[in-house]
């Protein structure tokens, strides 16, 4: 008796089936000699099964955690934004490095999960290309030293993001970007010297490189939309209205809603993990205050617009901000629920819209209620949206 | 002839034992010339093995765009997948029916999102629960769903006809094999270097209900595969063991030992006593113990060295085992000296170990005894009777037991040169490449003379099976 229970002490405790037992027993060397020798009986197959019967059975349940915080990568940007609301550029290369970077995210997002030489060579693609376009802003237009230094600042920053977290390499692309503030020309040498130390990542793309990119085009041409939505949207309310305060509300929410997509993935998969059926996971969600949470607050703003629109009283001239970054906001969490042509399709249409006229506000705030109409949706059908989940 | 070879994750994508074994098999039959699919792969992956002349193509399954389910796509959809999940109630009939109904679905429909189905998810988490002690909550029906959606990829693929097919392993390149033979009505040659169901169970998978549900799956692949191949086919009499216990047709099993050139291996003898160890850096070689086992070695004879050969497959059990040397301070007497060709490594010592926790018939193993080392190995899966007298076997997980064999070698240099001539007499009587060629080529003549009405193409040819797979499978069984 002693020796099955020392045995199976030794057996790791996620057996499956009593072949699983057997192939455990068999690499703690037992054969059908030391089976009978031992417990006389005739194969190990017969003490896996025997022993399978007696042994504890439970479950094993996972260690969640919620994914890794934003915070250091916000604050850069916050700076970024900062800086550039001082300077005051031209906001029409600030909007093409804009859909630059908005490209190039998901398409390093993929190629780091696949394989480490693709995006070495991706990443060198999408250098080289950043550079191009600020070189080509500069000869379709000319651009103040200011802007170019600001640029440039951008550029560097979107590559940071894709290199491990140097706290000190990011505290001298800070100093740089305040530098163009004081004098442009000395900080657009700064930063070229600055983003020398890339080449340590680069590789020099090969055919299959751009085979990659081609094969990813799917991929590629909604986000192209998306990109070129959000741009004009941005760049259309920047050159309307410059009001400082609205773009702290902008992307406040923008990064309140980064937040909230972290608690809520954590939030969904733990609700996966304790919920046994369909029923159980929608009560889960109900219950959640998170969730109430987020639909009352963007509710709350549409009230309070149809509120003063009954009244006729004139729009706060923030709602604009407002809207647009829930709409960016809501969009992220959609795209993190893979939803990426629901958003690309609503951002395009969206800046489409406003450019043939229609009022700003309105055409947010219908985006805001389609996205948020799709989120839960996509939520509550769990068998779709679990893929994303995990 | 014109064979079809299904592999995955070794030939030609990645240098592995079944690999080496692809290579040698190809290139020894030049008569035939051979269609490779490789399975398994997500993406497309570089070629790692020089192509022999013979080699007319190299395939990798991969599901091209297909229409979207129509109503009537999707009423059979629901049923094929019922079928399918027969396997969770170990109903290999129903289990063959729902994968053939889903290969003929799946290679014309994009079947993605058919797999989000809730009725599919109802049914998956009622038939799994009997064999989990608690009710699966949605995320491990959730992983189950998407597990089965991605494994089932190489039934979607339909090969171009050969004469014969050779499956590699009774696993997901059984299933690309299953399926070729069905489809095209040609004989099924089933060749099994490890237990596929065994070395899942040796993997850590998470979370439980998936693990249970691979392992069900696998199970009821292998009893399909069994009933179906024309010829089962091991390096060792430990497989057959357990291809017999998952029902396999005695009189269709056989073995054929893996065979080395032995003229590609002399005997080389190093000044110092130095222990040797090739293989993969990965948890199941349990190196571990071996550290252990060589901390006693060390105690005995102080100028003793062991060398490690091989990539890292694992980099934490790597990082592990770094911290383990270090704890043991063998910094100086063990070291991993990378990669090199078996032949150069066996050179650089004159003991060679393995310490895993499940082999079958390794070629390293098989190269080491045709250089004449003395081995020492642990007594699991096919290395006992590989080794026989030609050798020390050991209890595994034993660093005591380990450290005694590997002393004794060490301090008795005659003893090692009787256990190394004996051990190259044993691969020239049993594990000749030339023997080993010459088995398949017998295996491949045989199979082309069997006629095979039961698999006349089972769909494609017309909208709906044109044969019931159940009555294939009992006619079989007959």
């Amino acid at each position: 008796m002693k020796s099955i229970e020392s045995l199976i002490s030794r057996i790791r405790p996620d057996i499956t089936d009593s072949l699983d037992t057997t192939t455990q027993l068999e690499t703690l060397g037992y054969n059908r000699y030391r089976v009978k020798r031992d417990f006389n009986l005739k194969t190990t197959f017969e003490l896996g099964r025997d022993l399978f019967r007696i042994m504890p059975k439970r479950s094993f349940l996972p260690n969640l955690q919620p994914s890794s915080s934003p915070l250091l990568r916000q604050l850069l940007i916050f700076v970024g934004l900062v800086l550039t609301f001082i300077a005051s550029p031209k906001i029409w290369p600030l909007m093409v490095l804009l859909v630059w970077s908005l490209i190039s995210h998901p398409l390093l997002d993929q190629a780091r999960a696949e394989e480490r030489k693709t995006f070495a060579r991706l990443f060198t693609i999408i250098f080289i290309s950043g550079l191009l376009l600020i070189i080509l802003s500069n000869v379709l237009a000319p651009i103040d030293l200011q802007t170019n230094a600001l640029l440039l600042f951008w550029w560097n920053l979107g590559l940071s993001l894709w290199r491990p977290p140097k706290i000190y390499w990011r505290l001298l692309l800070i100093l740089l970007g305040v530098l163009s503030l004081v004098s442009p020309a000395l900080a657009t040498i700064g930063l070229l010297v600055f983003s020398l130390h890339f080449i340590s990542v680069l590789q020099l793309p090969k055919a299959s490189t751009l085979k990659y990119l081609k094969n990813h085009l799917w991929m590629l041409l909604p986000t192209i939309f998306y990109a070129l939505g959000i741009a004009y949207l941005l760049g259309n309310l920047m050159t309307s209205s410059k009001l400082w305060l609205g773009f702290l509300v902008l992307t406040t929410i923008v990064f309140l809603s980064e937040w909230l997509e972290r608690s809520m993935v954590y939030a969904l998969q733990k609700f996966l993990w304790s919920s046994h059926s369909r029923e159980d996971y929608h009560a889960k969600i109900f219950s959640s205050l998170g969730f109430w949470g987020q639909i009352l607050l963007v509710l709350g703003f549409v009230a309070v617009l149809l509120v003063l629109k009954f009244f006729n009283l004139s729009l706060h001239p923030l709602l604009p901000f407002a809207l647009l970054g829930w709409a960016i906001g809501l969009g992220l969490i959609l795209l993190r629920l893979e939803q990426l042509f629901l958003v690309a399709t609503g951002f395009a249409v969206a800046a489409l819209v406003v450019f043939l006229g229609f009022p700003f506000w309105l055409v947010m705030l219908g985006l805001v209620l389609i996205f948020l109409t799709g989120m839960m949706l996509i939520i509550m059908r769990v068998e779709g949206s679990s893929t994303s989940i995990f | 002839m014109r064979i079809l070879l299904t592999t995955e994750g070794s030939y030609p994508n990645y240098l592995t034992n079944q690999g080496t074994w692809c290579q040698q098999l190809i290139r020894g039959i030049p008569e035939h010339s051979f269609l490779v699919l490789a399975v398994g792969n997500a993406k497309p992956l570089p070629i790692l093995y020089e192509r022999p002349k013979n080699v007319e193509k190299l395939l990798q399954s991969s599901v091209s765009e297909g229409k979207s389910l129509g109503k009537s796509e999707k009423a059979l959809f629901e049923q094929s997948s019922h079928h399918l999940l027969g396997f969770l109630q170990q109903d290999i009939a129903s289990f063959a029916q729902g994968l053939s109904q889903l290969a003929q679905l799946g290679h014309r429909y994009d079947l993605w999102e058919a797999f989000e189905n809730p009725s599919f998810w109802r049914r998956l988490q009622s038939l799994l629960q009997p064999h989990l002690p608690y009710t699966p909550s949605l995320a491990e029906v959730a992983h189950c769903a998407q597990w089965l959606r991605s494994s089932l990829v190489p039934l979607f693929f339909i090969p171009p006809k050969t004469d014969l097919v050779h499956a590699t392993n009774a696993g997901l390149a059984g299933l690309a094999g299953w399926i070729a033979s069905s489809q095209h009505g040609i004989p099924l040659i089933l060749t099994e270097h490890d237990i596929y169901l065994r070395e899942r169970h040796l993997e850590q998978f998470h979370p439980f209900a998936l693990k249970t549900l691979r392992s069900l799956f696998f199970q009821s692949l292998a009893r399909l595969l069994y009933l179906q191949a024309d010829s089962i086919i091991s390096p060792c009499l430990f497989n057959r063991t357990w291809q017999r216990h998952l029902n396999a047709p005695p009189e269709r099993t056989r073995i054929i030992y893996n065979g080395v050139d032995p003229d590609l291996y002399q005997a080389q003898l190093s000044e110092t006593p130095t222990i040797i160890w090739t293989g993969d850096i990965e948890p199941n070689k349990d190196l571990s113990t071996l550290f252990r086992a060589f901390w006693h070695v060390q105690r005995a004879i102080p100028d003793a060295k062991l060398k490690l050969f091989g990539s890292v497959k694992n980099k934490s059990y790597y990082q592990n085992l770094l911290a383990l040397r270090e704890s043991l301070r063998l910094e100086r007497t063990l070291s991993f000296e990378g990669v090199f060709p078996l032949q150069e490594a066996l050179a650089k010592g004159n003991i060679f170990v393995l310490s895993s926790l499940s082999e079958s018939v390794p070629y390293n193993l098989l190269g080491a005894m045709a250089s004449q080392k003395a081995i020492v190995a642990t007594r699991v899966g096919g290395m006992t009777e590989t080794i026989g007298r030609a050798g020390r076997l050991v209890t595994p997980q034993e660093p005591a037991s380990l450290a005694t064999a590997l002393i004794e070698l060490l301090s008795y240099p005659e003893v090692c040169q009787r256990l190394g001539k004996r051990a190259r007499q044993r691969v020239l009587e049993r594990y000749n490449l030339e023997t080993m060629l010459d088995s398949y080529a017998n295996v491949y003549t045989e199979a082309s003379y069997k006629v095979h009405p039961s698999k006349s193409a089972i769909f494609l040819t017309t909208e709906r099976p044109s044969e019931d797979p159940l009555i294939i499978l009992k006619d079989r069984a007959a």
